[in-house]
């Protein structure tokens, strides 16, 4: 092997990344090459000396602040909210009283779950959208064009989200991206008007029709309702007279 | 018309991982504890990811955390393997698309390697013993961020080429030849640091 074939072998020699043969080699000519022994040296220096001082540990309150992220995420309060489901009729099984107390249970959790359930979509939604602002990924498609961006959910999706484009209106189509809301994949079609950004989410309903609620939730307007076959969440620190006209045009 | 920055961590860990979640309940036996069993043990490497590709620490702290969130949302997506390569090819994109949102010139830009030849002799290697940690840092801080990631994932973080592949979506040849650029780059620096009594 010559110089020339081993110099750009020498860092995966010394980091033992080359096949037995090659590695047999590349040691041979390191030995009968002043240079590339230098080389040799100099690399096990340099990698001795970074990994001795320039590594970064995470701040302790670093570690605090992530476990304390993970608990409030909308993610695992779900599967919170599964234990406390399974273990209803469990406890019916018990005794009388246990199961005096299930069934006073099983007639009075639905009721409490189904609130918890529709406040954490709530909470999952506006979750959504901020990370979608925080972080860039608010678009995987980006175009004004509804015949770019509808195509797109194609295959990634399980549904074709109605996409339109009410630029016109001064709602002006940004683009879409997959998101997981109510233990699915949904749609997030993004809009702009003016200033602000808004997500729109969209996956099949269960076919019953619901008219607009509004709501606010830290600081965010939302605009839930069912219309076509599809859920709607829309999702904005806009006004509630322009979420209304927003609202008003997805469902025309 | 999708913009380069836009693609970065949505193509790797958004979509992808999306549409691979297809159907998928994240309701499984796996919980919070569970996660933070297997992904909170490699918070120091992903936080040194963090703070080397960013340079800078309260902003690698947000994406840390950011990288965190989402690895949890799409946990239903890491189907075994190496928790730490999954968990630093999240924190890698989200940097990235941080960097992307909020400086421009800071985006990794496409590199053409056989315009920069590496014909000087070697650094001596006890010059390189010799140098301190502030000169070290001041070397890694000027280094370009395609170099600079791959020598964490190396030489700080001990990954394989193989697994450095995979975090870093390049080709094994690649990540060889800017892992060997990367040092060489490191080696010169300090020896110019030193020559200049460690002023850059």
């Amino acid at each position: 092997m010559t110089c020339e074939d081993a110099r750009p072998l020498l860092d995966a020699h010394v980091d033992r990344e080359l096949d037995l043969a090659t590695d047999r080699e590349v040691t041979r000519h390191v030995s009968e090459c002043e240079r590339c022994t230098r080389e040799v040296e100099s690399i096990r220096a340099l990698k001795k000396a970074l990994n001795e001082s320039v590594r970064a540990r995470a701040p302790q309150v670093l570690h605090r602040r992530i476990v304390d992220a993970l608990g409030d995420s909308p993610v695992v309060d779900r599967t919170r909210l599964t234990r406390a489901a399974g273990w209803v009729p469990r406890s019916s099984a018990i005794a009388i009283p246990a199961a005096i107390a299930a069934v006073l249970a099983l007639l009075l959790v639905p009721r409490m779950f189904r609130e918890d359930q529709g406040d954490f979509l709530v909470r999952e939604v506006v979750a959504a959208h901020v990370r979608s602002t925080q972080v860039d990924h608010l678009t995987d498609v980006l175009s004004s064009d509804r015949h770019t961006v509808k195509p797109w959910f194609e295959g990634k999706i399980d549904f074709s989200p109605p996409v339109t484009d009410f630029q016109a209106k001064t709602f002006k189509l940004v683009g879409g991206r997959v998101d997981y809301l109510d233990d699915r994949p949904v749609a997030a079609l993004v809009y702009q008007h003016g200033p602000h950004l808004i997500n729109v989410f969209v996956w099949p309903s269960d076919g019953s029709e619901r008219g607009p609620s509004l709501l606010t939730r830290s600081g965010y307007n939302l605009d839930h309702f069912s219309h076509a076959g599809m859920n709607y969440w829309i999702v904005s620190d806009l006004g509630v007279d322009e979420m209304q006209k927003l609202a008003a045009l997805l469902r025309s | 018309m999708v913009k380069q920055g836009l693609r970065l961590v949505p193509a790797a860990s958004d979509s992808k991982v999306a549409a691979g979640a297809r159907g998928k309940h994240l309701t499984g036996p796996e919980n919070r504890d569970d996660f933070q069993r297997t992904f909170l043990p490699y918070l120091d490497a992903a936080y040194n990811l963090a703070r080397w590709v960013l340079k800078n620490e309260a902003d690698a702290q947000d994406v840390v955390q950011e990288a965190y969130l989402r690895a949890l949302r799409f946990r239903a997506t890491f189907r075994g393997g190496d928790p730490r390569a999954w968990l630093l090819t999240i924190v890698r994109n989200t940097a990235y698309t941080w960097l992307s949102r909020n400086r421009s010139a800071g985006a990794p830009v496409p590199f053409e390697e056989e315009h920069h030849p590496d014909e000087a002799m070697p650094v001596d290697a006890e010059l390189i013993r010799r140098a301190d940690a502030r000169a070290l840092r001041t070397a890694m801080e000027e280094l370009p961020t395609e170099f600079r990631e791959i020598v964490v994932l190396r030489d700080l973080e001990g990954l394989s080429y193989k697994e450095i592949a995979e975090v870093a979506d390049l080709p094994i040849g690649t990540v060889m030849s800017r892992l060997a650029r990367g040092r060489s780059r490191l080696k010169r620096a300090l020896h110019q640091l030193a020559c200049s009594g460690g002023r850059p």
